[in-house]
């Protein structure tokens, strides 16, 4: 068994032989989850995960709280906790919680407190297999007892230089441990590319770039981290980075779901916490103008297992993939459990049967009537030249659009065993009640929305593995390296390469309230952010975080970067207009068939007027296969990435550089080839940015010497000024002063390494 | 553009050589054993193809088999949907694998199980495709060539892998557009992009200096040096399929995976070693029969076309031409009218390159889903094309120093290795 796995399923005990569907499997599987979701992973810590356990069950009669504590015991003093080693034994305290509801020894009596969830006994039982070890604990405050309030109770601190301060410890500490040490701290030039690269997604201006290194504030750097993280460029640069990580696209069901991306960038705007936009995405119901979350469900529309499969991964850090076939062959994921959790994603489905097509008209009566019309159309042989014909389509065409909707039962009835379930305890087609895949089973009241239910389950902050999953993303996008497994599959916490900096960055998380603008901001405030590069190779041998990992330009960075240059608005307002769906909401709710044709046809004379298509009422997009000019570089308009197509054509230039194709999560690729070599060789950037009113044109054309295009030169590529040497070698080129030479110089600094690789 | 003759090219060599940094390790020389083929064309039908509705068919069983109807071929015995008439008529040039068989049902893992012969687990190893793989061990046939070719996008492709980046494939998007920007800026002459490229180098020199040792700018410099060595080169010519005749054009299908055949032939032709072809579209998870159909339309122009061409250029001896895909497809018809996943059985198709056609190895389950006889894994399908091209396919190779040893046979430490199918070859 070579499986990463290994140890935490020795740790749960042999498999079972029985595949699926027994309580004592299920245990297993929640044992195994909460290891290898929660902090609980991590070398315990009593006061943060078993004392409220102990508190929340047990201090009712065994604490100081009560005059006599049954029994004599006492779970809220180290002395104490000390005593019940010896008599009665944790292993008798064990077993007593663990008995089942109603036994006359079961801890808590069943008339006295609810019983240990699971996970909770889990805990426990972990805890106490490891020594029931209680470190520093001396004894519980009684008074203070309100102010605690389960995980994340300790409150980390998110001011910037306590919370970089911390983090810079473990990662030293681990260093230290290694025998390594840090990368010498970067310059500031080295700083303002690196933190515009991953925060406003570009390079900076030459006089972005002045601005910062002539300064000269203390504070400049924290200044510039906030400065950026509050620009609209944040928003360019994280729509492209979620872009990838939902798989979004302009054209998937229809350009409608542009709504879908106009709701993300507004989203990353205003920067509503990610746990919030999670749960809205996940409840998110009805049509694209009541709630253009829904989206995220249409994404998926056609494949509804693999957007369950894609939502599992992105926010549960948990591939499930192979248990939609088979029991895990590892992992105490069996295929079982991929059925039971899918019953809640299944009660939010897109629109299938169009009995709901119209919201007053009859589907049979409106079909009748688009009949007559074909019909009508085909005796006459009429074409797209006539208004009737024309109509007729729009008429059709307009329901194709206004359909897409999402609709979040009540009931929980399409949870079924499937035909493709392989194991023989189940009949397909049996009613399966959903469950997650561990933690407690929320309970489903009569009326309530699975899917809400769900959605509360998944972003508690009693479940770990949301925290710990967009913890360890945001230190990959930042470091260049994961503390806690690959970011779609994180590991068991004992297993990553950093457990406790894994767990702190889950506490800081959960400090920061999931502003993930915040967490970053503090991620790159560190010391270990703010060191030299390490190649990938050196990150990989080393497991360890001397320094980001630095890393060829992703498509979107060179773009933007090169757009910078050319462009003088270079970043597009944060806030758009959202779609306009007036017309189709206005259609779907018509009252009767005729004024849904009267609709139709003002909306043909509308289109007509203004030259737009059939989609046209906002944003009208003639879709592009392939870019087909010559050269390719501005066929699709010189603006930035974000405010191009999801994902840009085939062809384009953010293709040959691996924006990819959000098909799979984040599925961009950073290979080198030979194709952007000769882009950025003799593609027509370079005439685009030697044209007279090119950003960097501009800003040669005001340099009052050669000295000082050299360094608007050097600033506006590579953002920092030249060597001694290199000022000699840039002064020869540039020598005449001409546009000419001005341009050569520019093509030496693009096709450096320097250029296409981050900082 | 750049004078070709040789002296100036010669020249430029030499500079992307020193300038850039050539860091291309000089070919490992495994011992070629007698090869039966000097080029692959790899087409990969991308989504998982029906192989119940393509070759493997169910007449006898109209619930898996739907609406598809069987039609004789030029190999007695043999029948594939009536979908591929033209390939009907080169049946005796195909050898078909009817048991390919792995467990990644999803199409991710599934795609990179096939292309690279190992599971992406959780990508802790990033194993290199099969063409890098050849890249890597199969001397090049042409200088001025990259050995392999690959159209289609790189979203979700393995490439190199392990490997360096300089034996991961030239992406060509689009058929039809070539290799863009290979001339000259307008008003460069090519002493000034020479002398403009040794400036930019010794712009570099401190940069490069400072991160010596990394692959990532090795392999930077190293594909700006190949890309410099193309533009020089006559070779261009090959990625130009305009230069085609348009009763030529039109005989492959005026598709862009149809093209992409075109393109690939082309490229054999002057000595690419490994050239991939996309055909996308093959997830038929709602109206199976139909989208097959679609897809069965522009496969049976492109492929017939393409053994035809090959064999009238006495092309197809040398040139084994593959057909697979990340998986097949379920017996079951949905109520949606699609056919699920089904990585358990599935057909793939080899011909040309020594194959002697006409053959049938393995069988599927009576349902087709399941393999019945002589399962073929995809570590024994790239095996049988590494003997082809007559290399040793037990070459381990490591990602550390100390690491685990693949190859393309599988790691050296599995009990059982990939065995090339030989009996498929005459």
């Amino acid at each position: 068994m070579n499986s990463p796995y290994r140890i935490a399923s020795q740790r749960v005990g042999p498999r079972l032989e029985q595949k699926s569907g027994t309580a004592v499997r299920r245990l297993q599987c929640l044992v195994w989850w909460s290891f290898s979701g929660g902090l609980a992973a991590a070398p315990l810590d009593f006061q943060r995960q078993i004392l409220p356990i102990l508190e929340q069950h047990c201090f009712e009669c065994h604490s100081a709280a009560v005059a006599k504590p049954k029994a004599g015991l006492r779970f809220d003093d180290a002395a104490a906790l000390t005593r019940i080693k010896d008599e009665p034994g944790w292993d008798t305290v064990l077993a007593s919680v663990k008995l089942p509801s109603g036994d006359a020894d079961v801890m808590p009596p069943t008339d006295k407190g609810d019983p240990l969830s699971s996970s909770q006994i889990a805990l426990l039982e972990q805890w106490i297999k490891a020594g029931a070890a209680h470190g520093s604990f001396t004894t519980y405050h009684h008074a203070a007892k309100s102010t605690v309030s389960g995980l994340g109770r300790k409150r980390l601190s998110t001011d910037a230089h306590v919370a970089a301060a911390e983090i810079d410890r473990l990662v030293e500490a681990d260093l230290a441990k290694k025998g390594l040490t840090r990368s010498p701290p970067i310059s500031d030039a080295t700083f303002l590319r690196r933190v515009y690269l991953e925060l406003a997604g570009r390079n900076p201006t030459a006089s972005e770039a002045t601005t910062f290194l002539r300064s000269q504030a203390d504070d400049k750097r924290s200044r510039l981290i906030e400065e950026l993280s509050r620009s609209d460029a944040y928003v360019s640069r994280h729509f492209n980075y979620w872009a990838k990580v939902l798989r979004a696209e302009s054209d998937q069901a229809g350009n409608l779901n542009d709504a879908w991306l106009h709701y993300l960038k507004t989203t990353l705007a205003d920067n509503v916490p990610y746990d919030e936009w999670t749960r809205d995405m996940l409840t998110a119901e009805g049509r694209l103008w009541e709630d253009a979350a829904i989206g995220f469900y249409l994404r998926d529309q056609k494949n509804r297992l693999a957007g369950y499969e894609a939502m599992t991964s992105v926010f549960l850090g948990t591939n499930m993939g192979c248990a939609q076939c088979h029991d895990h062959p590892s992992r105490p994921l069996s295929q079982l459990d991929y059925f039971k959790m899918l019953g809640y994603y299944q009660a939010s489905h897109p629109f299938q049967t169009s009995n709901n097509l119209f919201k007053n008209v009859r589907r049979d009566e409106f079909a009748a009537s688009l009949k007559a019309r074909q019909k009508e159309a085909k005796q006459q042989g009429l074409t797209l030249k006539d208004r009737a014909r024309r109509i007729a389509d729009l008429g059709q065409a307009t329901t194709y659009d206004f359909r897409l909707m999402i609709t979040a039962e009540t009931d929980t009835k399409r949870s079924k065993v499937p035909s493709t379930y392989r194991y023989d305890d189940l009949k397909t087609g049996q009613h399966l009640p959903p469950e997650p895949l561990f933690g407690e089973t929320p309970a489903l009241k009569e009326g309530d929305k699975p899917m809400r239910v769900f959605a509360s389950w998944v972003t508690s902050p009693e479940n770990l593995r949301f925290t710990h999953v967009i913890a360890n993303r945001m230190w990959m996008k930042v470091m260049g390296a994961p503390v806690h497994g690959p970011v779609i599959d994180i590991m068991p916490l004992e297993k990553s390469t950093h457990p406790e900096l894994a767990a702190h960055l889950a506490e800081l998380m959960l400090a920061c309230d999931y502003d993930l603008r915040r967490f970053q901001s503090l991620l790159m405030s560190t010391r270990s952010y703010q060191s030299e590069a390490v190649s990938a190779e050196q990150s990989a041998a080393t497991q360890a975080f001397q320094g980001p990992v630095f890393q060829r330009l992703e498509a979107e960075q060179v773009w933007d970067s090169l757009i910078t240059l050319i462009r003088s608005d270079i970043d597009p307002p944060a806030r758009t207009e959202a779609p306009d769906f007036a017309f189709y909401r206005a259609a779907s709710e018509a009252p009767s068939v005729d004024a849904y044709w009267k609709l139709i046809e003002e909306r043909l004379d509308y289109e007509e007027e203004h030259g737009v298509g059939r989609i046209g009422g906002f944003g009208a997009r003639a879709k592009t296969k392939v870019v087909t000019a010559k050269r390719g570089f501005d066929t699709m308009g010189l603006v930035r990435a974000s405010a191009l197509p999801s994902p840009a054509p085939a062809g384009h230039f953010l293709q040959l550089f691996g924006q990819g194709l959000r098909q799979n999560i984040e599925d961009q690729w950073s290979t080198v080839t030979i194709p952007q070599a000769l882009t950025m060789l003799n593609g027509s950037l370079h005439e685009e940015m030697a044209k007279a009113d090119s950003m960097i044109s501009q800003a040669l054309d005001q340099a009052p010497s050669s000295a000082a295009m050299i360094d608007v030169s050097y600033l506006s590529t590579l953002a920092r000024y030249p060597s001694e040497e290199e000022r000699d070698i840039a002064a020869q080129v540039i020598a005449d002063g001409s546009r000419a030479s001005q341009r050569r110089l520019l093509w030496m600094l693009i096709n450096t390494t320097e250029y296409q690789l981050t900082p | 553009m750049i004078p070709s003759d040789i002296s100036r090219r010669h020249f430029v060599q030499t500079l992307a050589g020193s300038l850039l940094g050539l860091h291309l390790a000089p070919r490992l020389a495994f011992a070629q054993t007698k090869s039966s083929a000097d080029h692959i064309i790899y087409l990969f039908m991308s989504g998982g193809m029906s192989h119940l509705d393509t070759f493997d068919l169910r007449p006898d069983d109209a619930a898996i088999q739907g609406p598809v109807s069987g039609i004789p071929t030029k190999v007695p015995g043999i029948h594939v949907t009536d979908k591929l008439p033209r390939l009907a008529q080169q049946m005796h040039r195909i050898s078909q694998v009817r048991s390919m068989t792995h467990t990644q049902g999803n199409h991710e893992p599934g795609k990179y199980h096939v292309r690279t012969g190992y599971d992406m687990g959780s990508r802790v190893v990033a194993h290199p495709a099969l063409g890098s793989w050849i890249h890597k061990h199969a001397p090049k046939l042409n200088p001025d060539l990259p050995a392999y070719v690959r159209i289609g996008d790189m979203g979700g492709h393995p490439s190199s892998g392990f490997f360096s980046a300089a034996h991961g494939p030239l992406p060509i998007s689009s058929a039809e557009l070539g290799l863009q920007n290979s001339a000259l800026l307008t008003g460069q002459s090519s002493d000034q992009f020479i002398q403009d490229l040794q400036l930019s180098a010794k712009l570099d020199q401190a940069h490069r200096a400072r991160r010596a040792g990394s692959s990532q700018l090795a392999a930077l410099t190293d594909l700006y040096a190949e890309a410099v060595k193309l533009m020089s080169s006559e070779e261009l010519d090959g990625f130009d399929i305009a230069k085609e005749s348009s009763k030529t054009r039109a005989d492959y299908g005026k598709t862009p995976f149809g093209q992409g055949c075109l393109l690939a032939r082309r490229l054999v032709e002057r000595g690419a070693r490994f050239v991939e072809v996309d055909l996308g579209g093959w997830d038929t998870h709602t109206d199976n029969h139909e989208g097959v159909a679609r897809q069965c339309n522009t496969l049976d122009a492109a492929l017939s076309a393409l053994l035809l061409d090959l064999e009238s250029r006495g092309l197809l001896q040398r040139t084994l031409v593959v057909v697979t895909t990340e998986f097949g497809r379920d017996p079951e018809i949905d109520e949606f009218g699609g056919r699920n996943h089904n990585p358990f059985g599935f057909t793939s198709l080899l011909a040309g390159g020594g194959i002697s056609g006409g053959a049938v190895h393995g069988k599927t389950e009576p349902k087709g889903k399941g393999v019945a006889s002589d399962p073929v894994t995809v570590a024994d399908f790239n095996t049988t094309l590494a003997h082809a091209l007559g290399l040793n396919p037990q070459s381990y190779e490591s990602p550390t120093p100390s690491g685990q040893r693949f190859s393309i046979s599988g790691k050296d430490t599995a009990p059982v290795k990939g065995q090339p199918l030989t009996h498929l070859f005459t």
